[in-house]
């Protein structure tokens, strides 16, 4: 009899939603760095990089926790049962996106907050810390992104 | 003191410590919350004692310790009289994404070379 896992009989349904609050995520945050090396170039689309870092704030967010609560699933029936005896790489990988994910989100915080406070015309310094907390962000989105497509390709829950 | 650079500070801060509380677990001798996925239950303890995850209680932690070190920037830098030096918000946002890249690099490495002990194969187990 299988373990009694939690969200076990929706844990398909969790990874496709996990997706798609992720594939606006991943444009999201890559128009957001656009707008952010803009800053830098004298380009001030204040309004809409305000608008971009609500959107990654807001859909960061919904894709983690939705990766939450599918967690305990793939720890069991994937991980356990099959990816670390046949598919040790796969294993790493999905730590390594864990991991990426859960050290982003205080950036993707600070980053939403200093947006709503931040004008890049005066705030020069401020900008340029800005850009880098956004490029680093924009580079776990689409490393999370490529390693759950390469994961789940290889076994889904 | 511009509201825009204190709450930057604070939030570096917050990240800083956020990326050395995450890999702490793995360097000293410090209890984590542990979940059991198969039992649905929740242990605080160094090691798990079967198949487990620290990733829920490393991530709460880490975020406790951000939290508490924003507030704590916040209430200490709100009194400072003087405005921050454009140095000293770019060394802070240095130090947030150094130790953010170290501690990416840290797991990096580790997870490279890991052999993960297979759970057993239960007897109602059949492979899609």
């Amino acid at each position: 009899m299988p373990p009694d896992i939690a969200f076990a009989e929706v844990a398909r349904l969790l990874v496709v939603l996990h997706a798609l609050a992720a594939i606006v995520l991943i444009g999201s945050s890559t128009h957001h760095l656009v707008i952010a090396w803009g800053y830098l170039r004298d380009r001030h689309k204040v309004r809409l990089g305000r608008i971009y870092a609500a959107t990654v704030a807001v859909t960061y967010i919904v894709t983690f926790v939705l990766g939450l609560l599918a967690y305990p699933t793939y720890r069991y029936h994937v991980r356990a049962l099959f990816f670390d005896r046949y598919e040790v790489w796969a294993s790493n990988l999905f730590d390594m996106k864990e991991n990426l994910a859960a050290l982003a989100l205080p950036l993707v915080v600070a980053v939403f907050v200093v947006s709503r406070v931040m004008n890049p015309k005066e705030d020069r310094m401020l900008a340029l810390a800005y850009f880098w907390f956004v490029a680093l962000v924009t580079s776990v989105v689409w490393f999370d992104v490529i390693s759950g497509i390469l994961i789940t390709m290889t076994k889904g829950v | 003191m511009r509201k825009a650079d204190l709450v930057f500070v604070a939030l570096a801060l917050a990240t800083a410590v956020f990326a050395i509380a995450f890999v702490v677990p793995f360097f000293t001798e410090v209890s984590v919350p542990w979940y059991y996925p198969l039992e649905r239950r929740w242990a605080l303890e160094l090691k798990p004692s079967g198949l487990a995850m620290d990733f829920y209680g490393r991530t709460l932690i880490s975020m406790l310790a951000a939290t508490v070190t924003f507030v704590i920037t916040v209430l200490v830098g709100g009194r400072k009289k003087t405005p921050f030096q454009p140095r000293t918000l770019g060394v802070v946002a240095a130090w947030a994404i150094t130790l953010t890249l170290l501690v990416i690099s840290y797991f990096g490495w580790t997870l490279y070379s890991r052999r993960p002990v297979p759970a057993p194969i239960p007897t109602w187990y059949e492979p899609r």
